[in-house]
């Protein structure tokens, strides 16, 4: 399997980050070291996670014969409905053969790899043309104003990605780790939290956190995690591939902080020259940041023919994902 | 493990934020521009350097540069 083509699409309403939205100069520089976004976007009031995703579908796939497209795949925290899956409302926007299958994958920042392992397996199990993968997040939705842990940091992106099968064997790092939950969660609007009327008016002023519930991140329990497990999980992903980092042309990291992504190149002893990092514009896109991080990188010409790129995806969970896939310029 | 080496290695992380002069008495929410995020380069560092990954609950009893040594050096030992 490999990534045929990438396309993705940001809210027309930027956010800069200025000095403006700290407290005084020292914290705004320390956001800009160690977050590292400098424009954020917010998707518009009737903008849902599909509409993100479907605008990123649009650039992807024009002029591409769309009855060649077997399986869609739809990763996203921020989904438009409970049901139906919001992968049938975009095949049905798309106009996608009955014949294309559909799943949601509401998995957070390992959403990209996790699609690409499904994808995978599908390839390996049946012989299907292509697979699309679209991605849309809306964290906006669920960040308080007055949380500095989450302002500044998450962003709202769109994403789409296709994929095509070849003789490429591909392995896979996953895993996860349930002691994450404190660390990371939107709690309210499911089975065991729902909305009440309490939580509903004590975010009067914030009408946005009444979709998916409000964020909380504790940043020192994410990086923890992250450490943790993320430098053995590359690791083993290198073990299964018979690879060492050396071999490896580029990293993509989730691009959750700059914080994070510096602190794994370190532990990692990566070259700066191999580290992926697009963080200035959009910010955190949850699982659309790996997918984002690729097409840039590719519109920059950082890629070559046959480079190994490996990526990884963590956060939420906590929850990870990894591969190497061979670059194609196509 | 000295703690001078563990000073210049906190300096070190800390010295584009103009925090300088750390001494082992040294409140470290005290510093000038003393946030959360400082936690975060904090805890990176010391995983990097003394393979200890303190926990919040670890850093809650921190008040001093002295108290951290103190910590790493009883978190290395437990390993």
């Amino acid at each position: 399997m490999f990534v045929e083509k990438t396309a993705y699409y940001f809210p027309e309403r930027p956010i800069h980050v200025t000095e403006a939205c700290f407290e005084n100069e020292q914290q705004f520089a320390l956001h800009q070291s160690y977050v590292g976004t400098t424009v954020l976007y917010q998707a518009a009031c009737d903008q849902t996670a599909s509409d993100l995703a479907m605008n990123a579908a649009l650039i992807l796939l024009r002029d591409l014969d769309l009855s060649s497209i077997d399986f869609l795949v739809f990763s996203s925290l921020t989904r438009d409905y409970h049901a139906p899956s919001t992968a049938s409302v975009l095949h049905h926007k798309l106009g996608l053969k009955a014949s294309c299958g559909v799943m949601d994958l509401p998995i957070g920042c390992a959403g990209f790899p996790m699609a690409l392992m499904s994808a995978n397996g599908l390839f390996n199990t049946m012989d299907l043309n292509r697979i699309l993968i679209l991605l849309g997040e809306v964290p906006s939705r669920s960040v308080h104003p007055n949380d500095q842990a989450v302002n500044f940091v998450f962003g709202d992106a769109g994403a789409a990605v296709l994929l095509k099968p070849s003789n490429a064997a591909l392995s896979f790092e996953f895993g996860n780790d349930g002691n994450g939950f404190s660390s990371l969660n939107v709690l309210r609007g499911g089975a065991r939290f729902p909305m009440d009327v309490a939580y509903l008016e004590s975010n009067a002023a914030f009408p946005w956190l009444n979709q998916f519930g409000q964020l909380s991140m504790d940043g020192h329990g994410i990086l923890k995690l992250t450490l943790s497990h993320i430098p053995s999980a590359v690791f083993s992903l290198l073990d299964k591939y018979g690879f060492t980092l050396d071999q490896i042309d580029h990293v993509i990291f989730h691009q959750a902080s700059t914080i994070v992504i510096d602190a794994l190149q370190r532990k990692l002893n990566i070259p700066s020259h191999k580290m992926i990092n697009y963080l200035a514009e959009g910010g955190n896109t949850i699982s659309c940041s790996i997918p984002i991080a690729w097409a840039k990188a590719e519109d920059n010409k950082r890629f070559k023919d046959g480079d190994l790129v490996l990526i990884m995806g963590f956060g939420v969970g906590f929850s990870w994902c990894g591969t190497v896939l061979t670059y194609r310029s196509t | 493990m000295e703690i001078n080496t563990f000073i210049a290695h906190l300096s070190e992380e800390f010295e584009d934020l103009g925090v300088f002069a750390l001494s082992p008495s040294t409140v470290l929410r005290d510093m000038p521009g003393w946030n959360s995020m400082h936690i975060l380069l904090l805890v990176a560092m010391i995983d990097f350097r003394y393979q200890v990954l303190l926990s919040g609950e670890h850093l809650k009893t921190v008040e001093t540069v002295n108290d951290l040594f103190d910590l790493v050096k009883q978190k290395q030992h437990e390993h």
